[in-house]
Parts: structure tokens; C-alpha cells; sequence
């Protein structure tokens, strides 16, 4: 979980991916309490991380604005959505997301060598 | 009947960061959307700005809130409604972890209060120190 807040307080990606992964393989959560703990406590982590961001004058208001009211409305749907969805189906969209976010994370580090 | 008239400790502490939690996201939710709107009316785009001034930064997040503040009573601008919201937003778990470690301290549960206040004090540090 330690390396989790670190990756997440550097990369600003949300520690969420990594949580999850350490919920399901170590701790031997469901998906979907793993899901529902991670929605739950990643407002903590994430609240230490954006302290640097703050500080360090990189927080944009036309950039945050939009992206906070998109993301509170599609957390919203899918915290609804969550208890429709069987636990294959979310592992495999889980899976979906975190395999196009180590894609992004690739191309972003190539492409700024 | 409500979880909070079940008497359950456990349970009412969910009710309440749970009525917590919802207010701080709509509340932040509403602001944002207001101050998008303004956006909108005053430079007729949504496009992001490099502009310095939708920049914010602070030496810390306390002061930060507080110099907000008194921005309320001078001009409200678009900014400023989504200043207010972000603050909304970022106070949101910072209050949630200030109600738990009320609600542990007042039911005497010794190991909770001391994990509680653990993350209190981490969040504090957090958003005090540059």
C-alpha cells in the first residue's frame, strides 16, 4: 500500500489500480468489496498526493473543473452500477483499464524521452 | 426504521460520513457546474487555459481557503465558483476523518482513535506544510 501512495502521489494516476490488485491477491477480497473499499478510502490518498500538485502551482482550474464534475457523475453511475455487475465480468474490465493504463503510461514515457 | 435509530454505533458513523460524504460532493458538484457556466458566459469556450490566473497554489492549503474567504465577499467570478468547489472537494475526506476520530474518541475505542488520528494527523501535515 505504501508503494501504491507513492506511485499514485507521482504519477497522479489514483492508487485504485494498485489497491485493488493487493485487496484481491493478498488480502483475498471480493471484487467487488475490493472495489468498494478502494472507491472508499482513495479520497484519503489521493488528498495527501494533491498537497505537492498544490503547492507546487500546478492545479488548473479550466483542466480540474470539468474532469471533477465527469468524474463525480461516473462515479456515481458506476458505484450504482457495481452491485448489477457480476465479479467475472468486473475482473475482466478491471483488467480492460489497467492494461490501457500501463499502454498510456508507456506511451507517455516514450514519447517525453 | 434508519440505521442511526438502530442505535448501532458502527452503523450510525457510516450514516454520518455517509451524509458527509454526499453533502461535500454535491455541494463541491453544484459549485463546479455553476462556475463552468460563468466560464462559459464570459470567454464563450470550455477550451483549457494556460493562463496564470486558473493556476492556484498556496504555501499552504489553510491559509489558502482562508484568503478565499474573503475573496467571497469582493467579485464572484467564474474561478472563484470553482476555487470554492475544489476546496469543497479536497475538505470532503479531510472532514470525514476529522468526524471519525471525534466519533472513536467519544465511544473510547482506543485502537480505532489512534489509527484515525494517525490519518488525521498525515492529511494535516499534508495540506499545513509546503
Amino acid at each position: 500500500m505504501f508503494v501504491a501512495g507513492i506511485a499514485a502521489g507521482m504519477l497522479g494516476i489514483g492508487a485504485g489500480a494498485f489497491k485493488v490488485i493487493v485487496h484481491e491477491k493478498v488480502l483475498k477480497m471480493p471484487t467487488k468489496v475490493s472495489s468498494a473499499i478502494s472507491t472508499f478510502i482513495i479520497g484519503m490518498t489521493a488528498l495527501a498526493g494533491v498537497s505537492v500538485y498544490f503547492f507546487s502551482g500546478l492545479l488548473n482550474l479550466t483542466l480540474m473543473a470539468p474532469m471533477a464534475v465527469g468524474v463525480t457523475i461516473g462515479a456515481l453511475v458506476g458505484g450504482r452500477a457495481l452491485n448489477k455487475i457480476r465479479d467475472r465480468n468486473l475482473r475482466v474490465l478491471f483488467l480492460i483499464i489497467v492494461t490501457l493504463l500501463i499502454i498510456q503510461m508507456l506511451y507517455k514515457g516514450v514519447t517525453s524521452i | 426504521m434508519t440505521s442511526m435509530e438502530l442505535g448501532n454505533g458502527e452503523s450510525m458513523l457510516e450514516t454520518i460520513i455517509s451524509y458527509i460524504l454526499i453533502v461535500g460532493v454535491v455541494a463541491s458538484l453544484i459549485l463546479e457546474v455553476i462556475g463552468i457556466s460563468l466560464y462559459y458566459g464570459a470567454y464563450g469556450n470550455l477550451l483549457v487555459s494556460q493562463n496564470s490566473a486558473v493556476f492556484i497554489s498556496g504555501a499552504d492549503f489553510f491559509t489558502f481557503i482562508a484568503n478565499q474567504t474573503h475573496n467571497l465577499l469582493g467579485s464572484h467570478n467564474a474561478l472563484l465558483f470553482m476555487t470554492l468547489g475544489l476546496i469543497i472537494l479536497i475538505l470532503t475526506p479531510y472532514i470525514r476523518a476529522v468526524t471519525s476520530v471525534v466519533y472513536f474518541g467519544w465511544e473510547r475505542n482506543k485502537k480505532y482513535l489512534l489509527i484515525t488520528l494517525f490519518v488525521l494527523v498525515v492529511l494535516t501535515l499534508s495540506l499545513a506544510l509546503h
